[in-house]
């Protein structure tokens, strides 16, 4: 197999990939290598960086992936491909009639191809008119998508929202005096109306809508359309894209939506729907697959250290102090994140800022979620099919009785330094379960080195090479998680190991923890006890496969919803079940 | 390799500082290359178009956007005065008879068919940028603005609030003054926003603190130096302020911690010495620079690099880190990740 040269250009990081193998079943990462994103002055060429990163990944694996003048990859030596979210990635702003309906299916369609929503507008959304003109002129975004109205309804206020964006000519962020790339997926009634207003004015572009009937989501179409344009107009434009565009052997995918690709990929081969996160420093991105219906959300203000004060403001100090095994007060807490706000490349040195650390991202996950629940797709509109979004929202297809938030999910992945630089990984084990309070039997993994995009963008090569590169180099196996849903509940366990059985039983409101290697799996007896519910229903038993990782297998009844611990004492208990403390 | 330490934050008793006064938008630039400025003086102006208003005259006119054209009184193009009649209609026998009126003075900027709005457009007003700083113009960018340097002792803040003032330095919370503390608390920022203080310079602050600038929606612009909680302003750094008590002083509190960070800042110009001292790039960690220590432990501690071990090494949280040995002013040597010291400048 020709090896892949595959780097991702992030908003302060150009990482590079090696990607070999004899064949692509046996794709493996062969060296990495980064450098500082260089979109911003004072180099504004985004190929500085990259061919910078390439260097550094020569230097480890003593190969030749450039030209010999050093100014290029070269294609000779291995198939080039990139992803990009530098220079602040895909900005788009959105405008809908209704929010909660076209308004908030154009914002998914955006955040699914990979977007950062700036911000989304529709009729009632509270500004005045001169506001949403104002606003629109403050944004300057890449490109905007516009939806409204559904097939053969009324035209007037999709047109209102046209002449608003034609009044506000919003400039585009990289300027040029270029015409801004709107893409309309609305009323296709309303076609006509909306090209006469802003056909001279804009690259306009005509796509299904993406809400034909109430009942429905058609995202595909303007999430496709997106791309193009994001390739035609944003990278041709972003300084030193031209040159990118020209090196790729396929076109560059922005950084989410090439995380999306792998995450969709790992839920269709696993046959489970798919959770997946990856927590920065100013945002947390959540993907999800269910039922194969795919959904990204981005919380804007959920991270580690950009938005460390918006997460303690939005979840309060208490919320923080109780994942804390030792007492802090509410001044310490807020000075000490403050202070991680300010200085955001520093490191917790000590036990108690690694803690603090740590509890900040439970915060920022839970966070997450939530957000990403409430934008989560309509419900399909068939009677007894199960509603998209009933693994995340709770709900089981006709049942009243919630099995609890993600019973539904085969695997858990996070991603993100807090997680995947974790000194422990009961410490990325924790903090999966305690901010998602998975119920059922769960997975749980991280992202080894931040490959997920790089894999992303692979897959529309070799998708053979992605896949094996994923399972062998990307994810890190943290073992299985086994929760029953319901109040805290005992479980019995019978594990079938190689040499025999061993059988435990963990009370009820504990946790423990019981080593089995990455890539050994063991078949388990589990039986709840009353009120209990791995999915077979209340005190049922279940019989599952459970995968070994670096952690092992966690049996969690501590009960869902998650009580809060009382005490540091207790927090602490929990802790030291798992091996993450102290 | 010197890697992942920030370089400081620059506090400094006497170096050029050199201000980009820019227009958000383009305009013109009323200084030429060498000539002197004071704070106040305008260096750029641009006129911005008017604010947009969009009037659904269908709608306050009763009839389908098809037929507002035939109702209005007023052009594309025509201007307006607020109260003017942008169209009218009759009703029967003048019963039910209605009018739209221009809600503000401006431009029929355009007539929708499809909507039946009118759009208009207000008066368009100037915006101005101010040298901020007294010096000479060092540079000019066409349509643009100007840069501004002067020899000036400037400290740079780690945390900002607001934008820009000026006013005398001074230890007393005098209105319009540059009030400087060592640190300061919530108290300190009512004194302030009661007795009109222009900006308040500290140490540092308790971050819940901060909620009386907002709750009291107060115009002091505040610098911190060091960072939140009780950390007071570091001795360098103090002494370097405390000589210029009584002199004016320029404060900007913006702050952009992300892409393109933009610290806050004082800078107290030097009156009557204008020549530019040579500058450089910043210091790069190395043995025997001075650094502070950004974290705990340690954190405010200054000193000299000791050792730079090329290989990470695990730190007391467990996090794998390159670190740095660090000899304490005071005595004492304590490793530190290398992420968490600044390089004195």
């Amino acid at each position: 197999m020709k090896p892949f040269l595959i780097t991702d250009c992030g908003s302060t990081t150009t990482k590079a990939l090696l990607i070999g193998g004899d064949r692509p079943q046996e794709a493996h990462l062969v060296a990495s290598g980064e450098a500082p994103t260089t979109v911003e002055a004072p180099y504004a060429d985004v190929t500085v960086g990259v061919l910078a990163a390439i260097a550094a990944l020569e230097e480890a694996c003593g190969l030749h992936l450039r030209v010999p003048a050093g100014t290029r990859p070269d294609a000779a030596a291995a198939d080039y491909l990139s992803t990009s979210s530098a220079g602040g990635g895909l900005q788009m702003l959105v405008a809908g009639v209704v929010g909660r309906f076209s308004a908030a299916s154009a914002e998914r369609a955006a955040l699914a191809a990979g977007a950062i929503v700036q911000r989304t507008f529709s009729v009632e959304d509270g500004l005045d008119a001169h506001e949403r003109i104002a606003e629109l002129r403050r944004l300057r975004p890449d490109m905007a998508l516009l939806a409204g109205g559904t097939d053969g309804g009324g035209v007037t206020h999709v047109a209102e929202m046209a002449e608003l964006l034609r009044a506000a000519a919003p400039e585009q962020r990289f300027g040029g005096g270029m015409r801004l790339p709107v893409v309309f997926a609305g009323n296709t009634a309303a076609r006509p109306a909306v090209v006469s207003v802003l056909g001279d004015r804009c690259d306009l572009r005509l796509v299904d809508n993406v809400r034909p009937d109430l009942e429905r989501e058609r995202l595909n179409p303007a999430r496709d359309a997106i791309h193009e344009l994001f390739m035609d107009h944003v990278m041709a434009r972003a300084p030193g894209y031209d040159r990118l565009s020209a090196w790729v052997a396929a076109p560059v995918l922005p950084t989410p939506a090439a995380v999306g690709v792998t995450v969709r990929a790992v839920a269709e081969r696993l046959g489970r729907d798919v959770l997946a996160v990856d927590i920065g420093g100013a945002t947390t991105d959540v993907f999800s697959v269910t039922s194969g219906r795919y959904h990204r959300s981005v919380g804007a203000n959920f991270g580690m250290s950009y938005s460390a004060t918006q997460v303690l403001r939005e979840a309060g100090a208490g919320a923080l102090a109780r994942w804390l095994p030792l007492r802090m007060g509410d001044r310490e807490i807020s000075d000490r994140i403050a202070n991680k706000m300010v200085r955001p490349t520093t490191v917790p040195a000590t036990p108690v800022d690694l803690l603090l650390e740590q509890a900040l991202a439970r915060e920022a996950l839970r966070l997450a979620l939530a957000h990403h629940r409430r934008t989560l797709p309509p419900a399909a509109p068939q009677a007894g099919r199960r509603r998209l979004g009933d693994s995340l929202a709770g709900r089981r297809a006709g049942a009243e009785c919630p099995v609890g938030g993600l019973s539904v999910f085969g695997l858990i992945l996070g991603s993100g330094g807090v997680l995947s630089h974790a000194p422990r990984r009961a410490q990325a084990a924790m903090m999966l379960l305690d901010a998602f309070e998975p119920v059922g039997v769960v997975r749980l993994g991280v992202d080894s080195v931040f490959m997920l995009p790089h894999l992303g963008v692979l897959r529309g090569r070799c998708a053979e090479a992605a896949d094996a590169a994923f399972w062998r180099d990307c994810l890190v196996p943290l073992g299985t998680a086994v929760a029953p849903a319901g109040s805290a509940s005992a479980l019995s366990i019978l594990l079938h190991l190689a040499g025999g059985t061993q059988r435990l039983t963990v009370p009820r409101g504990g946790l423990v923890r019981v080593p089995l290697v990455a890539g050994e799996v063991v078949r388990a007896d589990l039986a709840p006890g009353r009120g209990g519910d791995l999915g077979a229903g209340p005190g049922r038993p279940v019989r599952s496969e459970l995968h070994g990782g670096m952690v092992g297998l966690l049996f969690d009844c501590r009960g869902r919803p998650l009580p809060a611990p009382e005490r540091p004492a207790q927090m602490a208990a929990w802790l030291a079940a798992a091996g993450a403390w102290p | 390799m010197a890697m992942n330490a920030s370089s400081g934050l620059i506090v400094s008793p006497d170096r050029s500082v050199v201000r980009r006064r820019r227009l958000p938008v383009s305009g013109e630039v009323l200084v030429t290359e060498g000539a002197t400025v004071r704070a106040e003086d305008i260096v750029a102006r641009a006129m911005l178009e008017g604010p947009l208003l969009p009037v659904p005259v269908a709608g306050l006119l009763g009839c389908e956007p098809a037929g507002v054209a035939r109702l209005l009184t007023v052009t594309e193009g025509m201007a307006v005065r607020e109260g003017d009649v942008l169209g009218r209609s009759l009703g029967i026998w003048r019963f039910g008879a209605r009018e739209a009126r221009a809600p503000m003075a401006g431009t029929v900027e355009r007539v929708s068919p499809t909507t039946g709005q009118i759009t208009l457009r207000g008066a368009s007003r100037a915006l101005e940028v101010r040298a901020h700083l007294p010096g000479v113009v060092s540079a000019v960018s066409p349509g643009e603005g100007a840069d501004i340097i002067c020899r000036a002792a400037q400290v740079q803040g780690v945390f900002g609030i607001g934008g820009e003032t000026r006013g005398i330095l001074s230890t007393e919370a005098l209105p319009g003054a540059v009030w400087l503390l060592r640190t300061a608390d919530g108290d300190d920022l009512r004194r302030a926003a009661d007795a009109g203080v222009a900006a308040v310079v500290a140490g540092g602050i308790g971050y819940a603190d901060l909620g009386v600038v907002h709750s009291r929606r107060s115009p002091v612009v505040v610098v911190l130096t060091e960072g939140f909680g009780d950390q007071p302003m570091a001795d360098r750094t103090w002494n370097i302020l405390r000589v210029h008590l009584g002199r004016a002083a320029a404060v900007d509190g913006t702050t952009q911690i992300r892409a393109g960070v933009v610290r806050p800042d004082v800078v107290i110009p030097r009156s009557g010495e204008g020549r530019p001292l040579p500058s450089g790039p910043p210091p790069e960690l190395r043995l025997g620079i001075r650094v502070r220590i950004v974290r705990e432990p340690g954190l405010g501690r200054c000193g000299r690099v000791l050792q730079l071990p090329p290989l990470p090494r695990t730190v007391d949280s467990g996090v794998v880190t390159r670190v740095v040995l660090v000899a304490l002013d005071g005595g004492g040597v304590q490793t530190v990740p290398r992420a968490n010291v600044e390089v004195e400048s």
